[in-house]
């Protein structure tokens, strides 16, 4: 319950305005460069390669998976015994209405170890940017970056190594391979540079 | 420029639009934070936060309300944020009492301020989000997190104090 209400209201139109700071809008503006900045790096991120998982990766997987029970693993034969039945009449019955006959062909190619592109350069330049960014920019614990960067040269180290291998024995599957994991572990360490920029 | 051509200059990043922008809000907003928050260092802060929210979101604006409203809300709740999300409540029931809080014929403007910014946390968020900026209760019980009986027995006892206050201040 309130008397006089209008004085309050009168006394609250009469309240000062503060004027902000100039230097309010001078850290905007710095935050807002920063902003127009971001999309250059932004657009390298998007462009950091995809690997494919290795060969073995689903046998790994399926070996630690639980294996099914007895008893469920005789329901499964029991239906799939009862769909094979099904199928077959089905396909009986299915010849014998049909009086064309429906050709079936397929064909396998396999790809030749010398036709796949050696890619494993093309994000040289990428990763150098986002190192050369990452390096101007200021942070929260350097110290993170500075191990980051270690584990950068171990790998690029491992990566010479195994190029050079190559180059002296040939394209051999299993240093393609090391190589690839390699990548994938390089490309771990620039997602976390990104994230201390 | 119209409201439409400020939108749209600060889209496209321009600087001049986006200074444009700060300038028609930046003393309400500042005020705005002052207020809810009671400390200068803390308002720089929510101005300087609450300003890259809104040019960083303005191509989010759906433009369902006004701009000016638009950018209010982010300052408040940027100003929440700064005093921990949900301000202090004083442990009061949430039944308004019967007793009258009469402002009298004429009130100070200074010792009125004076009066807001002695008003704990609670109190003085309902009172200035509700009186001084138009609120409604249902506004501020989403906005604070709180149910609309506690935002009405707050700024009931929000206004209590500030009568008290103001007699205090005229009588020394």
């Amino acid at each position: 319950m309130e008397k006089n209400k209008h004085t309050l209201q009168e006394a609250l139109a009469r309240l000062p305005l503060y004027e902000s700071p100039q230097q309010n809008w001078d850290c905007i503006v710095a935050d807002l460069d920063l902003d127009a900045q971001a999309p250059s790096w932004k657009t390298q991120l998007k462009s950091l390669p995809a690997y494919a998982p290795p060969e073995d990766a689903w046998e790994q997987i399926a070996g630690e998976l639980p294996t099914t029970s007895a008893k469920r693993r005789k329901l499964w034969t029991k239906l799939a015994s009862a769909a094979a039945i099904a199928l077959l009449l089905t396909v009986g019955w299915w010849q014998t209405q049909e009086k064309e006959t429906v050709q079936l062909s397929l064909s396998q190619e396999i790809i030749s170890d010398q036709e796949i592109p050696e890619d494993w350069d093309q994000d040289e330049e990428s990763i150098a940017e986002v190192m050369q960014l990452a390096a101007n920019s200021p942070m929260e614990n350097p110290a993170d970056f500075d191990r980051l960067k270690e584990n950068l040269n171990e790998l690029n180290q491992a990566k010479a190594e195994l190029m050079a291998l190559m180059e002296a024995y040939g394209r051999d599957p299993k240093v393609i391979r090391e190589i690839g994991e390699i990548e994938r572990q390089r490309s771990a360490v620039i997602k976390k540079v990104v994230t201390l920029i | 420029m119209t409201e439409a051509e400020l939108i749209q200059g600060c889209l496209e990043n321009k600087r001049l639009a986006q200074k444009e922008l700060y300038n028609r809000y930046s003393a309400a907003m500042y005020t705005l934070a002052y207020r809810v928050t009671n400390d200068f260092d803390l308002a720089n802060d929510v101005l300087q936060e609450g300003f890259l929210k809104v040019f960083r979101a303005l191509p989010n604006f759906r433009k369902e309300s006004s701009l000016g409203a638009w950018i209010k809300t982010i300052i408040i709740r940027t100003a929440l944020s700064k005093i921990k999300r949900t301000p202090k409540f004083e442990p009061i029931e949430d039944h308004i009492p019967s007793d009258w809080v009469d402002w009298g014929n004429h009130l100070d403007v200074e010792y009125l301020e004076k009066a807001i910014q002695s008003l704990p946390e609670g109190y003085r968020s309902v009172f200035v989000l509700i009186e001084v900026e138009g609120y409604s209760h249902k506004e501020v019980a989403e906005l604070l997190n709180i149910s609309v009986g506690t935002s009405k027995s707050q700024l009931f006892y929000a206004k209590k104090r500030l009568r008290k206050v103001i007699t205090k201040l005229l009588d020394v």
